[in-house]
């Protein structure tokens, strides 16, 4: 009969484990698409096509379009223009792109940076 | 800790909507309850502390009773289609935690309490899946750190209620 009340301690050893668990498995999933690599590429769009850098490594790309010549840097997960052959500067001084959708135009060369993927999280209201 | 098996005396039913009735109160209650934090989802889980007192003094089934029945009465009052589903499996799953920690007899109040509100979460997560897709997962973090100082304070309010309150009787 439930008259012998259920007494159990506030604690036990193993709750600590339940918190650590808990803990843990919210810390693994805060971290997981940083370390799994965010799976954003940083699209190239040009008049001979489309070329997919991953943004998870460091480059430098070299671009002749047009007779301008554009020096695009993938640092840090960031893509930006250090340097264009251009009068206006206009795709230089955009500055930085890292997050999906957003881009970086150079009318005159006929270039387009754009930066792909998902990522961006839609929050559920419940 | 081993919760009675399933009885039909009448206090047992008394007991039981006693306990229903006070869950939806602290339903109630706990949306009063400013958070410092507005985080769609998170609550402090106050009706826990009725369900768990139920399952652990009542029996086994009255906590299934007073869980579900208090989601299907809190939807209907203040709630609706959606966050019933999103309440009931969370309800399930919390409860189905409830069951297998306390089977273990190895997990204090606070262990059981903050198992349970983390399962709370994953369970509305899963339900908010079906609706809306896995990327929803992304959410559970946030559910899974809340459950950590909540579930604390409901298993310490149980804890409390048990060490305070005279027994319960039954004939």
């Amino acid at each position: 009969m439930a008259n012998d009340r259920a007494r159990a301690p506030l604690f036990r050893p193993l709750d600590l484990l339940v918190l650590l668990v808990v803990s843990a498995v919210a810390c693994l999933l805060l971290l997981l698409p940083v370390l799994a690599g965010s799976g954003t590429t940083l699209a190239v769009v040009t008049a001979s096509g489309t070329v997919h850098y991953p943004l998870d490594e460091d480059r430098t790309i070299t671009l002749q379009e047009n007779g301008y010549t554009l020096t695009v840097k993938v640092e840090a997960g960031a893509v930006f223009v250090c340097e264009s052959s251009c009068p206006e500067q206009i795709c230089r001084r955009t500055g930085r792109i890292h997050h999906p959708g957003e881009s970086i135009l150079c009318s005159r060369a006929g270039v387009l940076l754009r930066i792909e993927g998902e990522g961006m999280y839609d929050a559920v209201a419940g | 800790m081993m919760p009675s098996p399933v009885k039909h005396s009448t206090r047992h039913l008394a007991y039981s909507a006693l306990l229903l009735a006070l869950a939806l109160l602290l339903s109630y209650v706990e949306s009063l309850v400013p958070l410092p934090l507005a985080l769609p989802g998170v609550k402090l889980g106050l009706p826990n502390v009725a369900i768990m007192f139920a399952f652990f003094h009542v029996g086994c089934a009255a906590g299934a009773a007073v869980s579900l029945l208090r989601v299907l009465m809190v939807s209907l009052l203040f709630g609706s289609a959606v966050s019933f589903l999103f309440s009931a499996f969370g309800a399930m799953l919390a409860f189905a935690v409830l069951v297998l920690l306390s089977l273990t007899k190895r997990f204090g109040r606070i262990g059981v309490s903050v198992a349970c509100a983390a399962a709370h979460g994953i369970g509305q997560l899963l339900a908010a899946a079906l609706l809306y897709g896995v990327a929803v997962f992304s959410y559970l973090p946030v559910l899974l750190f809340a459950a950590l100082p909540f579930g604390t304070l409901c298993g310490v309010l149980l804890y409390a209620c048990e060490t305070l309150l005279p027994p319960l009787r039954f004939l």
